[in-house]
């Protein structure tokens, strides 16, 4: 198979692992009183986001990878409103991919820890703000009740809450630009029951908790 | 042999400490707000008229309503807006207000609205949860 299948095959398996931490494991730091979207977001989207970047620098990966957490984000049972986590996590793919579009990854190698971290602070941050602004728009915006006055009653609360995102992601992003990235490339024959397993995996995961809590 | 760093690159550390800024100091700002508006006072206020919060739970019918959350119980929002005198509620509109949230709805989610005493948070069975705004000071009404 070609390259462009093997970048599907890879976006839907970033997509779907993000969708399924998001579901389980956000879930789960949320009910215990966590910062679970700035932890989410910085601790394992961004992560994520950057490994497939690093591997796959291709225009399109990053809002692709969104799109098919979004989409597994509907069936998350631990959430009241499935539109909303869509809306965003799919806001936060498209955020990433063009904060990104301008840098090349073959920079990393000359920069300092500062620059790698600085990365990840300006990364997550963005990407934190800008999925719950695009979050609190939409939604409402759905549900024909969108007013602006409300919007900016809330911003100074959104540009704080992103602080713990961009700490996180300072560290986040230095560790991983800090590694260096392994050049392996599986053989179509391990290569796609593996990204198709571990993709399906996490789709029945996340729709078997839902139809069980349904 | 690799490039020198990008504009990008060499001016990455700058942005990421104009961001640190911006939010520590939103942070500062949202905590002198809520700090400013702690009050021992327990008052809630709809339409420009203050109810006393225990007496306010003691006075008024409570009802169980059924959300995508589970069975919630509390003041339907309808009674209590009309306790205030409001004459076609229905060409008004509501903003449910936190100190560092709000947000507004329409009479046809008021009526299926309650306000509950656990967290002075409203639940709307036919709203997204974004709606169902807790530590509410005021019910601001307002003609459409």
């Amino acid at each position: 198979m070609n390259d462009k299948t093997r970048l599907i095959a890879a976006v839907i398996v970033f997509g779907s692992l993000w969708g399924f931490l998001e579901a389980i494991l956000g879930s789960l730091l949320k009910t215990v009183d966590f910062p679970y979207g700035a932890i989410m977001t910085a601790g394992f989207a961004v992560p994520l986001l950057l490994i497939a970047r690093r591997m796959y620098a291709k225009p399109g990966v990053s809002s692709g990878i969104g799109l098919v957490a979004g989409s597994l984000a509907f069936f998350n049972p631990w959430i009241g409103c499935s539109i909303c986590s869509a809306i965003a996590i799919a806001a936060e793919g498209l955020i990433f991919e063009i904060l990104w579009l301008k840098i090349d990854t073959q920079e990393i190698p000359q920069t300092n820890l500062i620059q790698r971290a600085s990365l990840g602070i300006v990364s997550a941050y963005a990407i934190y703000i800008g999925g719950y602004t695009i979050t609190q728009i939409l939604t409402p915006v759905v549900f024909g009740s969108f007013y602006l006055e409300n919007l900016a009653y809330l911003l100074p609360q959104i540009l704080a809450r992103g602080l713990p995102a961009a700490l996180l992601g300072g560290v986040t992003v230095l560790t991983i630009l800090s590694i260096k990235p392994l050049h392996i490339r599986l053989p179509d024959k391990q290569y796609y029951p593996l990204t198709a397993g571990v993709s399906a995996i996490c789709w029945i995961a996340v729709i078997a908790s839902w139809i069980i809590t349904a | 042999m690799h490039s020198m760093p990008s504009v990008i690159m060499k001016n990455v550390s700058l942005f990421a400490i104009a961001i640190l800024l911006l939010s520590i100091s939103a942070s500062l700002y949202v905590k002198a707000i809520q700090t400013s508006n702690e009050t021992d006072e327990q008052i809630l206020i709809v339409n420009n008229q203050e109810y006393a919060i225990d007496k306010l739970f003691s006075t008024f019918e409570h009802i169980t309503i059924t959300t995508d959350d589970g069975q919630k119980t509390g003041i339907p929002l309808d009674t209590l807006i009309l306790d205030t005198g409001l004459e076609e509620p229905a060409t008004y509109e509501y903003t449910m207000k936190a100190i560092d949230y709000q947000q507004t709805v329409k009479w046809e989610h008021i009526q299926t609205g309650i306000l509950s005493q656990e967290q002075m948070k409203v639940y709307f069975p036919t709203l997204a949860h974004a709606f169902w705004v807790h530590d509410i000071i005021e019910i601001e009404v307002n003609k459409i």
